[in-house]
């Protein structure tokens, strides 16, 4: 799919009056720069854009809708109208905005089928395309940089599946599953009832596993969530309890002691979980079981009467052991049946465990029963001294937050608060939502691989009843290798993402250590924390380019301030990059971003490049609107839009001060 | 349109290490391609089906 973006047209809005045409005598430039000083309106026009791609102003309140009036005006509506192409076929949204009611209707224009539409009715094939998570990606704003580097949010994962199409194989998936469960609605031979109580039972299975995986996200994000609180109120009370007067020295050492002790609870557990891995210390019932069975296998001769090799030899053999002769006939079972007897990596295994049984129970001397034990009992007094010393530092710390006043005492508050949660959401996950299935789970259940294993099961009963058995197995095939190529897929694409993305980075930050480590739910950079406002931007760009590259789809990149806050050397790099990876770049700039980045971009576009200037007609711009070219002025009743590179250019800071 | 290369090759090393005939990838890999260019009918969407599920062996494990 091709998209790209033809022109849009407000009235009535805090933008101005005006219709900005991108395409010019058919064709849309690969780039269109529209410099508009502060304050002429840049993000409502994007608010407007955003809106009209993804039908979101529907759910828009009374205040949103108000907000988007020029203040001081009275007008009782406003009007917003976009223009695309979908695969060189026209597509039109009009948002009318009621500002008296606060409501927000559409209007959608296609040439198709559909024709004029009273509300938000894009072709369905595009829709997926236009949810607002796909559009945040091409209408971009300074936050989407942020957002693909926050550990809370899961943008950097959910674009490589928008825009490599990864949901494909899900719906490939959902449609193979629905249609076995159409066929197995028909009547069968069997026991329509039992059909009806199995598939009732899979609908309530399926229903509550939808529901628990909804839990574990929510219960993720919001551990997230809580840890970066947690860790922003940590830095902000230590930060306090250095400035309170105080002993900071006896502080640091309860610190340093809890610390230590912490450090000995870990190796103590370390060292009993390893020896807790030994059966034979466990407990001395099965010190005795595990005798018990040595000495069994030694009264049963095994492995040695039992295993292959043995009838492999006696088949060489004429006489067999019982004394009667070996024939050809004889030695062909003899050989054929040695299967059926233990092979060497059993017998092998066999005399392994007898070996460490002699070694390790029967010849030993070190009384080692007690090690566990003893090993535990260490645990506890440790864990008791590491809980003393968090008690004393805690004691301590509240003393000096006593002293450091009211606001503190209420982050320490909200920390503990924190903590606690967090501590609920994660035995959540670990005692119900990711444990191990039980006999006695039912369809209630939190857990999800309980609930994975009911539901394989109840289908493959349906699949009995209703004589789709093949059907049904042959479902599960094609979900397995959907599943798998997903994930596999998913894998490759991070390598080679990570891997393009640093290419370019090399380049584009070329002074700056700044690399993408990691791309889980986000974008993990190495040295994340030093990364300034630029870098981030610059990592954002590259990411997103290098996907909207990769896609098989065709979007307009759509930025607000793409260079404001980049230094001008990475600019350069950024305005090269930019027209080689996208087909229709489209920029709201101020002046200020000219340098470094414009001209980079001229370049780089080969001269396939459009300037345009907009500002508003007010009093204060009375000295811009004496001074306007000749040719390429489009003048409404609030603004003026000025067509041309060299106005582009002259049009300083000063001037954009007087925009406002 | 084509899918991402790597949707491509994952599907057919999935393929093969399930020990599924190489036709199963190429049906898989058809339905996608199809789907990612044009919105599918259930008629569609059937026909792609029935073409994977021809090709899909059942070993005796399974």
């Amino acid at each position: 799919m091709k998209m790209k973006m033809i022109s849009w047209e407000s009235e009535g809005l805090r933008c101005p009056d005006i219709k900005v045409d991108l395409e010019l005598g058919g064709k849309c430039p690969r780039v269109f720069l529209i410099q508009m000083p502060n304050g002429t309106g840049k993000t409502t026009t994007l608010t407007m854009i955003h809106a009209a791609l993804t039908g979101e102003a529907v759910d828009w309140d009374f205040e949103k809708i108000n907000k988007l009036r020029r203040s001081g005006d009275s007008n009782q509506s406003g009007k917003f109208i976009l223009k695309l192409k979908i695969d060189d076929k026209p597509l039109t949204f009009e948002i009318q905005l009621d500002f008296v009611e606060g409501i927000a209707k559409y209007r959608t224009t296609t040439t198709g089928s559909g024709g004029v539409v009273p509300n938000w009715s894009p072709p369905t094939e595009i829709q997926r395309y236009l949810k607002q998570q796909f559009v945040y990606l091409f209408v971009f704003d300074g936050e989407l940089a942020q957002r693909l580097l926050d550990a809370e949010k899961s943008e950097a994962e959910n674009a490589i599946d928008a825009l490599c199409q990864l949901y494909l194989m899900d719906e490939v998936s959902s449609f193979s599953e629905w249609d076995w469960s159409r066929v197995t609605k028909k009547p069968g031979p069997k026991g329509q009832t039992g059909l009806n109580a199995a598939k009732l039972k899979e609908e309530v299975l399926d229903k509550q596993l939808k529901k628990v995986r909804r839990i574990r996200e929510g219960a993720v994000a919001e551990i997230a969530t809580l840890t970066k609180k947690m860790k922003e109120l940590d830095d902000a009370i230590g930060a306090k309890i250095k400035q309170i007067e105080g002993d900071q020295e006896k502080h640091q050492k309860l610190k340093d002691d809890e610390r230590e002790r912490e450090s000995i609870v870990d190796k103590d557990s370390l060292k009993l979980m390893m020896e807790i891995r030994k059966p034979h210390l466990l407990h001395p019932d099965l010190r005795e079981a595990l005798r018990t069975l040595k000495v069994k296998l030694d009264k049963a001769k095994l492995p040695e009467s039992s295993s292959r090799q043995f009838f492999t030899e006696l088949s060489q053999e004429p006489i067999c052991v019982c004394g009667r002769p070996i024939g050809e006939h004889e030695r062909k079972a003899i050989i054929e049946l040695a299967g059926k007897y233990l092979g060497e990596d059993i017998a092998g295994v066999l005399n392994a465990l007898k070996r460490d049984i002699d070694l390790h129970i029967t010849n030993d001397d070190n009384n080692s029963s007690t090690l566990v034990q003893t090993l535990a009992d260490d645990l506890k007094r440790d864990v008791n001294l590491w809980h003393q010393s968090r008690a004393t530092r805690e004691a301590h710390e509240s003393e000096l937050l006593r002293r450091g006043g009211e606001k503190v005492q209420e982050q320490r508050e909200s920390l503990l608060k924190y903590g606690s949660a967090k501590a609920d959401l994660e035995a959540l996950l670990e005692d119900e939502i990711d444990r191990l299935p039980t006999l006695t789970d039912d369809e209630k259940t939190q857990c999800i691989a309980s609930l994975d294993r009911q539901l394989r099961e109840i289908r493959a009963r349906i699949a009995e009843i209703s004589d789709t058995v093949e059907l049904r197995k042959k479902t599960d095939v094609i979900k397995e290798i959907l599943a798998r190529a997903k994930v596999v897929s998913r894998e490759s694409l991070r390598d080679v993402l990570i891997k393009e993305c640093n290419q370019r980075l090399e380049k584009v930050l070329s002074r700056d250590p700044v690399r993408i480590e990691n791309i889980s739910r986000s974008l993990v950079l190495r040295n994340q924390e030093g990364a300034s406002v630029g870098q981030t931007l610059a990592v954002g760009y590259t990411f997103i380019t290098s996907l909207l590259h990769r896609g098989q789809h065709n979007f307009p990149l759509i930025v607000d301030s793409p260079a404001n806050p980049i230094d001008n050397n990475v600019r350069r790099e950024i305005g090269a990059l930019i027209p080689e990876l996208c087909d229709q770049f489209v920029a709201f700039t101020i002046s200020s971003e000219r340098e470094g980045f414009v001209s980079a971009l001229e370049k780089s576009a080969h001269g396939d490049i459009r300037y345009v200037t907009m500002f508003r007609a007010t009093e204060g711009t009375k000295n811009l609107l004496k001074e306007m070219p000749s040719t390429g002025v489009l003048k409404s009743e609030n603004a003026v839009l000025i067509e041309g590179r060299d106005y582009f250019f002259k049009f300083d800071v000063d001037d954009e001060n007087e925009g406002r | 349109m084509p899918i991402d290369p790597e949707v491509r090759n994952a599907i057919v090393s999935v393929v093969r290490e399930l020990g599924q005939n190489e036709l199963v990838a190429n049906k898989l890999i058809a339905w996608l391609i199809d789907k990612s260019e044009r919105d599918l009918g259930q008629g569609d969407n059937m026909q792609h089906l029935d073409a994977v599920r021809t090709e899909i062996a059942l070993l005796k494990s399974e």
